[in-house]
């Protein structure tokens, strides 16, 4: 992978990448490690993508897995289990606080099949390429994921 | 709540500019470490094994409505989801496949016909079939819809007119059981005209149980009550059963071979060193009980295969189609369900990351 196409994919794909990480770690240092770690990834990657949509998919896949992997560790190493229950969280209202009741109501698989739903505006066949599972999964992820944000979210018809 | 989930999005940017993030990651390349995703994952088809035809096995009362006759249902269709999906190629890993036939297990020893069909409201559904071992019980069904309700979603949500994958979603399980994974196909192409026959839907899901057994006296209860549907279009609806479909399936048509062993060994899997207490496996699972993993952190990210080896000397890779790992106070759980059932009594080793278990002689 070149120099070249690393800065590409960097300016087409990082705030993309960060947010799919950000709606299954709920943390913004954590998502921004998720990114550095995908990228770095990126960076050993051997040939070229014959499309730039090609590379997205690659990226959103890696960085749901090393996402997965992250929670994980948190979970065994004591850590905050919801990085932003920290004390240092700042108390005035920001696009992270604001969003933090909607994607908290969710557990990170689900929130990582809705994000790639509603805001990267993949298919259910999409989703379950990208993530290996199957569209059955991806639908009823979708549909549990649903049921819990309806408290929080107007339903549009 | 899409606008409104979008619109909260928006306003979410990663604390760090893409120059300084592009600076990070190219001063990194000399000493970037190779992870277990240099390359994107190579998708192969499995093939398909031979499948022992099911027997005619007659059908038992499953608590719903309508009643049925036994039909001698081919338990093949179970699999047929499963073998299609294409699995990853890790680098390193050669995946030999199952060349002996006769270790594939014989499906009509462990399954039912069941051919009972509820009308929910929005279409119908046909339970055609239930497969089960002590640790996972696999339930296929048909879905179609009613040609009114299709029309509706046309009109109001797919402008394409494409035609919709279908699902039925449970909510209600026994204490226990988990819902692990499902797999779906529409016997008509998705993506055909408005113009062409109404879908139909043919669905397998997978529940497993945990911290102990099911038996042959289990009922296995079930409750469905979301219908939806989803075109590669994305258009989205879901609806509301106003009476649940409820299907109370005694599984005393039930495999009941096990293994159950407890190594208490430490083991390496997944770049996390466990210490393995407790390993069971069945027919079309395997489980293990962990205390908390410990990260090793030198380790690139990879996944370990499983490795099933056989008496005749067949070896089988990597054949997993699903897996939960699960925290729960001082124990994970992990679980594999796997694409093809197997004789356990035909097993001589499991290998889960660094750890071989032999089975010895039984």
């Amino acid at each position: 992978m070149t120099d070249q196409n690393i800065e590409k994919y960097v300016r087409l794909y990082h705030s993309m990448l960060y947010r799919v990480a950000f709606s299954y770690l709920r943390s913004s240092a954590d998502a921004e490690d998720v990114c550095q770690d995908s990228f770095l990834r990126l960076l050993n990657y051997p040939g070229e993508f014959p499309a730039d949509e090609d590379c997205k998919r690659w990226l959103i896949r890696v960085a749901v897995n090393l996402s997965k992997n992250l929670l994980k560790y948190r979970r065994t190493h004591g850590g905050p289990q919801d990085p932003l229950d920290a004390a240092d969280i700042p108390a005035e209202p920001t696009a992270e606080n604001e969003l933090l009741p909607l994607i908290k109501s969710l557990p990170p698989e689900y929130g990582a099949v809705i994000h790639l739903f509603y805001y990267e505006g993949y298919s259910a066949k999409e989703i379950a390429q990208m993530l290996d599972i199957s569209v059955t999964a991806v639908t009823s992820r979708l549909s549990r994921g649903r049921r819990r944000l309806k408290k929080l979210l107007t339903e549009e018809e | 709540m899409k606008s409104k989930y979008t619109e909260l999005f928006d306003n979410i940017t990663p604390p760090k500019t893409d120059d300084e993030l592009l600076r990070e990651v190219l001063s990194r390349r000399e000493g970037a470490v190779p992870g277990g995703f240099t390359e994107p994952p190579k998708r192969r088809s499995f093939r398909k094994p031979v499948i022992i035809a099911a027997a005619a096995v007659a059908a038992v009362s499953v608590g719903v409505t309508a009643a049925g006759a036994s039909t001698g249902w081919d338990f093949s269709r179970l699999f047929e989801g499963f073998y299609s999906r294409r699995a990853q190629d890790y680098a390193g890993y050669v995946d030999t496949g199952i060349e002996n036939q006769v270790i594939t297990a014989d499906l009509s020893e462990m399954g039912i016909s069941l051919d009972q069909t509820v009308d929910f409201g929005y279409g119908t559904v046909t339970f055609t079939g239930a497969i089960a071992d002590s640790n996972v019980v696999m339930i296929m069904y048909d879905l179609t819809v009613k040609d009114e309700v299709l029309e509706e979603y046309y009109n109001k949500y797919s402008k394409e007119g494409k035609k919709p994958f279908l699902n039925l979603d449970c909510s209600f399980l026994n204490p226990g059981c988990n819902y692990s994974d499902g797999f779906g196909y529409p016997l008509s192409a998705p993506d055909s005209t408005i113009n062409e026959k109404a879908v139909d839907c043919s669905i397998t899901k997978a529940y497993y149980y945990r911290d102990g057994y099911l038996s042959n006296d289990t009922v296995l209860e079930v409750e469905f009550d979301i219908f939806n549907m989803s075109a590669s279009d994305q258009s989205w609806w879901e609806l509301e059963l106003e009476e649940p479909v409820t299907l109370s399936l005694p599984l005393d048509f039930m495999n009941t071979d096990r293994i159950a062993v407890s190594p208490n060994v430490e083991i390496t899997h997944d770049n996390y060193r466990y210490f393995l207490e407790d390993v069971v496996i069945t027919p079309l699972n395997i489980q293990w009980y962990t205390q908390p993993g410990e990260r090793i952190e030198h380790l690139p990210m990879r996944s370990d295969p499983l490795i099933y080896r056989f008496k005749d000397g067949t070896e089988v890779k990597n054949y997993a189609i699903s897996e939960s790992s699960e925290y729960n106070g001082d124990r994970e759980f992990h679980s594999v369900l796997l694409d093809k059932p197997i004789n356990v009594e035909d097993l001589a080793s499991v290998t889960i990351g660094d750890y071989t278990l032999y089975l010895g002689r039984r």
